[in-house]
Order: C-alpha cells, then structure tokens, then sequence
C-alpha cells in the first residue's frame, strides 16, 4: 500500500496542493486499514461485546421465560448470588483451590518435564511426542476416558489397586477423591503445555552462565534455582498469569467428570453459572453470578499480573 | 599456581578435526596467548581445558593431575566470557561471592576476598548494583573480580576484550598485564587479535587450521617466523610475500624479484644455499621497507598506486612488475602522487625466505 501510495505521490506532483494531496492520501490509506478489520471488528461486536451487554443487562432484570416483561429488579439477582452459601463456602473455594492446585503442579511437572527434554537423551523424540500428546486430545474426550478410568467399578485404577490388595474407593462418589481426580485430570491436561513453553523458555536462554556456573562449582539443584529458574521467570510468570485466568472458567473437565457432584460438593464457577441459567433456566441470576466472575477474576488477574511483574522486576 | 600441559589433543566432531595434536606446556605464572583466524580451534582447545568441551583425544593436566575426566568445578580453573556470563539476576556482590557460596566458603572470608579483588578493579561503589545496570567495561571487571575472588590455580579468558569499543579495549588490555602482574596466576588467553596477543603475552601461540603453527615470546614470533601463516598474520599492516627466484652471485646469493633483486646477507645465504636456482617467497615487512624517489642499487623498482594518511606516518601501496608491496613508516609530510617511480631498498638481514610449496621459513 504504501508503495502504491509513494507512486501516485510522485505521478501527480505538482498537479494539486502539498496539505491537500496528503490528506487524501492518508483518508485512502486508512479506509484501506479500516476496510482490513472491519470483518473481525464487527464478529468481534456481534457474537462477543454485544452478548456481553445484553446478559449484563440481563443480570439486572427479571429474564426467565415465564416473564415476557423482563421486569428491572436492579442488584436483586446479585444480592442473591452474594448471599448463596453454596456460591460463597463451595463454589468459589473450589474454583480458587483447582486454579492453586492445577496450575502450580502442572508448573512443577511441566519444569520436569521440560528440563528432561532439555537434557537431551536417545529416545527424546519420542518421550516429547508421547509427552505432548494430551495437548491434541480434546478435553471433552480426555474427560470422559478419565471419568471411566477412574469408574468405581470398570475403571482401570480400581482393577490395579484391586490387583494390588489395596481398598477401591468410589472415587467420583466422595467429594476429595472426585475433587483429587479432577485435578489430576486437569493437571494431565496442561502439564505438556506448561512443558512444551518451558522447554522453549529453556532452549532461549544463552548457555555462557550455565557455563559460567558449572566452573563456579554450582550443583544442580544450585543451578536450577539460582541460575535457571530466575532467567526463566519471565516465562513462568507469562504462563501462570494466562494459565491461572483461563482455570477460573474451567467446564468441561468437571461437568464430564462429577457435573459438580456428588451434591454440588464439587461445583466450580462456570459450572454453577451453568446451573443457574440453563438447568435452573433463570437467565438473569446466571448473568450475576457470570458478570461477578468477569469481576472477580479482572480482580485476580490484576494482583496476580503487578505480583508477577514485581517478581520479574526482582530478577532484572 | 599450577603448570597446564597438553599432550596430543585433538578434538573431533564427526569427521572434522576442531583441534588436531595440540602440544603445549604452559608453565606456572606464565600468560600464555592463543591466537589464530577464526575457527583455527583455540577457542575450543581452551574450553577443553577449562572442561566445558571433552577432549576427544590427548591428556591434559593442570598441576600434575590429569584432568580429562574431571567435571568443571574439580578443576579449579576461572573463567571470563567473551559475553561477561554474568548472573544478570544478582548484584555484582552477590555474582562475585556465587563461585565461593557454593564452595561453602565462610560468609566473612567471602567477605574479605570481595573486598580485596573491588579494591584491586575499583568496583567498590557498584556492589549493590545488577550486571544490566553497569558499562561493558565495568561489567568486564566484575568478570575479572569473579576470577580473583577464587584464587583459582588457572585464568581462561575467552576473548574477553573483543565486546569493547576500541578505546576501552587498550585500557582493560593495560589493566589486565597490571592485575597479571598483582596476582601471579596461571593465565591463558584466546584472541583473534594480535595486537592483545604481542602485547599480553608472555608467550604466543599461533593456531591456524585446527594445529598449532608457533609458540615463542612476542617478539620470537614477530621476528622469526616459522611459517608465512605466521609472518602475514603477526604484524600491522601484514609482511608483503614476492615470488623470487635464488640466483647465484660468486661465493654469495641474490633474490631476484617482480621489479628488481635483493642483495642476500650471510645468515641468508647459508639459509638459500639448497635452494640455488630455485623458487622461493620473499617476505619484507612494510616498516623495513625504505622508500625512495631516486634511483638506488639493489632495489625493487616500481609506482605509487595509493597512500593512506595516518597523521603520524604514511601507508603507501607501490606496485612493482604487478606485484603488490605495503610500505609504512613513510614520512607524513612527504608527498607521493599516484604514478611516481619509487626505489624499496630492505636490509638484507630483515628478508625471510620461504619455501613456495611447504610455505615454512627456509633455514
């Protein structure tokens, strides 16, 4: 564009005005770059801002469907959702305890990982390929081979534990043992991806100070924490931000799995949200309890952001 | 304090040799200097030492133990990078103190130490500061301080001058000789330059091609070649290299050469007896050369093609029978246009003859 721009500039010197010339040039250009993203700007406003506010506006109104007048009840729904026990002593405690559970494990078996890679040994290519392979299943499909590979009856843990003399407990039918199997369905699901930047994070670093290190007489574990681990901050911090943002509205995962049972005792955020609008069919108290989420996890993200950039700023 | 000595190593990658039947001894206290092109190996013959390459063939030993099975930190050895490597999560305290933390050095002898190698590089006032906030030349020292905190029995220097601009680099290169000079340690040093390489070290060696091509002191190199690799590499701007033919001349010889002959000295002549008749290179210095603008005996006849103004002295290009000879030292003042007939006349004892084929020093 701009070339096209440059030789029509040159063509028609003098032919018109130096301001005037400019400016119309300029006006083609960006109705050039307006015309590029107009079709994602106008997706993007249809089926993501626009939904947006009309369940904002939904969360103030009384939405069911035996309400054709959707009558505005202002903070009604929310005062609601803020007084829920089941919201405030399950539901968010689940969601915060999965986020620390899920991301800060796939972190450290993800480093595993990901330091094994580095390291290089003879079947690698194959140990990396096998090792990324979660990242391909779809989640609803690892989901439903984790719900009955943990089956208390047909599941493939019980038969070994059986196998091994020990207890077989139902575990999707207790609340830890159901919560204990969607984390590690979780934990299974991400490792690779934390391993796969990880590893790239590792393989971007310049390898003088490891040098440097080995001949300063540093250990592994030395090495590892005082050298490694702060040049990979950056790295760390990127993917625990974007991990942890995108466990708060984990679904899949634990509807397949326990649906937030056994009695709800599982339940996380998307999951209640879920619950409240499309089995309890009251549109306007899911949009509350969602607009809280958007709010508490903007919050969230936020702290857990300055806290990271202040931890990158230590290793800078 | 310890004497490092190589003995037939080699380093292979596949079927390329990197470094090929390396013998040297570098003796207790002495600053040895590797030099050579890039890619003739003395980086890696150094990271073999320091243990961060195998060896692929040879022994080397510091002190008197061999040491081709030890990791790094059992050899005792500091390093500096041609990068610093400097930990840029750290303060330089704490970058100097990590060498000796791991070595579980008491806090207050580390303490000590610190204060004894800031004094030595003047780094007192940037303790508390991170790598990233200091000058290439202050991170340099800090590479340095890492060093002498240590007391490690040998320095390797990886090129440690050549991240500097030039100004900088003829400082740290004078404060270096000072601190070798302070603390008495075993040092190697790798260069590609050879202005580092005459003026740091007690001794040079000149790779080329993956071998060692001459170790002597500075002006050894400088003055007896062995070889027409090290004549044209030692020395600014480098030896010009004639073809010429060895011409009998009663009980003596002469060289002739493209646009005149070279009387031959007594040391020469024994030196170009066997090759009577025969074709040699003759190598003349660009500072042994005289240049004159009347005609001479026993001088190369040619024309000015080109001069260069250095303030001090004048470079001048002359170009003889279509051969092409650098001639320095020329007064500034004097002036040669392009075109003008010129007379090079050389004391016959500052040629060196070589071989045309082998290119070694005829002796």
């Amino acid at each position: 564009m701009a070339t096209i721009a440059g030789d029509r500039q040159t063509a028609s010197r003098g032919a018109i005005p130096a301001t005037r010339r400019r400016s119309r040039l300029m006006g083609e250009r960006l109705y050039f770059q307006i015309g590029l993203i107009l079709p994602s700007v106008l997706v993007l406003l249809l089926f993501q801002v626009v939904p947006i506010f009309i369940g904002m506006d939904a969360s103030f109104r009384r939405w069911s469907l035996y309400d054709p007048d959707k009558t505005w009840v202002g903070l009604e729904h929310y005062r609601y959702v803020l007084s829920d026990t089941n919201f405030l002593f399950t539901v968010l405690p689940n969601t915060f305890l999965l986020m620390v559970a899920s991301v800060s494990l796939s972190l450290a078996l993800g480093m595993a990982v990901a330091l094994l890679l580095h390291r290089g040994f003879a079947a690698q290519r194959l140990v990396q390929t096998v090792v990324l392979l979660p990242l391909m299943i779809g989640p609803v499909i690892s989901s439903t081979m984790m719900r009955w590979t943990f089956n208390d009856q047909f599941g493939v843990v019980n038969a070994f534990l059986g196998w091994l003399g020990l207890g077989q407990p139902a575990w999707l039918a207790d609340r830890w043992y159901a919560f204990g199997v969607i984390v590690f369905t979780d934990v299974w699901l991400w490792t690779p991806w934390f391993a796969l930047l990880l590893l790239a994070g590792l393989k971007s670093l310049p390898k003088e100070p490891f040098e440097a290190a080995a001949l300063d007489a540093a250990g592994r574990w030395r090495v590892f924490t005082h050298i490694t681990v702060p040049m990979l901050r950056p790295v760390i911090g990127v993917c625990v931000v974007i991990r942890a943002i995108d466990c708060f509205r984990t679904f899949d995962q634990v509807w397949l799995l326990t649906g937030g049972g056994p009695a709800r005792s599982t339940e996380v955020f998307s999951i209640y949200v879920y619950m409240e609008a499309f089995q309890n069919l009251n549109f306007a108290r899911g949009s509350a309890a969602a607009v809280i989420g958007t709010l508490i996890i903007m919050v969230a993200g936020l702290a857990l952001y300055a806290l990271i950039n202040r931890f990158m700023d230590v290793s800078r | 304090m310890a004497e490092v000595v190589l003995r037939d190593v080699c380093k292979r990658y596949g079927n390329y040799n990197a470094v090929d039947n390396v013998n040297l001894t570098i003796r207790d206290k002495e600053f040895v200097v590797l030099v050579g092109p890039s890619g003739c190996g003395k980086s890696t013959t150094l990271r073999m030492i320091a243990g961060l390459e195998e060896i692929s063939g040879g022994t080397i030993a510091i002190g008197d133990q061999i040491v081709n099975d030890l990791p790094p930190r059992e050899r005792d050895i500091a390093m500096v990078f041609q990068n610093y490597a400097l930990y840029q999560h750290m303060t330089v305290y704490d970058n100097l103190a990590f060498g000796l933390r791991n070595r579980k050095v008491p806090e207050d002898t580390i303490k000590a130490e610190i204060d004894r190698a800031v004094d030595i590089l003047g780094l007192r006032d940037l303790l508390k500061r991170k790598p990233r906030e200091l000058s290439g030349g202050q991170q340099q020292r800090v590479a340095l301080g890492r060093c002498i905190v240590r007391h490690a029995k040998v320095f390797l220097f990886d090129e440690p001058l050549s991240n500097l601009d030039a100004k900088l680099r003829a400082h740290m290169r004078l404060e270096l000789k000072r601190l070798h000079r302070r603390v008495e340690t075993t040092a190697v040093y790798v260069t590609h330059d050879q202005v580092e390489a005459m003026t740091l070290g007690d001794r040079v060696v000149v790779m080329n091609n993956s071998r060692i091509e001459q170790v002597g002191t500075p002006w050894e190199i400088y003055a007896h070649p062995r070889t027409r690799f090290v004549a044209s590499f030692i020395g600014s701007p480098a030896m010009n290299f004639l073809d010429g033919k060895v011409r009998r001349n009663g009980s003596g010889f002469y060289v002739q050469a493209p646009g005149g002959t070279f009387h031959v000295s007594d040391q020469g002549s024994s030196e170009l007896a066997a090759h009577d008749g025969g074709e040699i290179i003759v190598g003349l210095r660009p500072e042994h050369i005289s240049l004159s603008e009347t005609r001479t005996e026993n001088a190369l006849h040619g024309r000015v093609e080109l001069t260069e103004q250095l303030g001090a002295e004048q470079l001048v290009e002359v170009i003889a029978e279509g051969a092409k000879i650098m001639v320095s030292r020329v007064d500034a003042e004097r002036e040669l246009k392009p075109g003008t007939p010129v007379y090079l006349t050389v004391e016959p004892g500052q040629l060196r003859y070589f071989d045309r084929i082998t290119e070694e020093r005829l002796v």
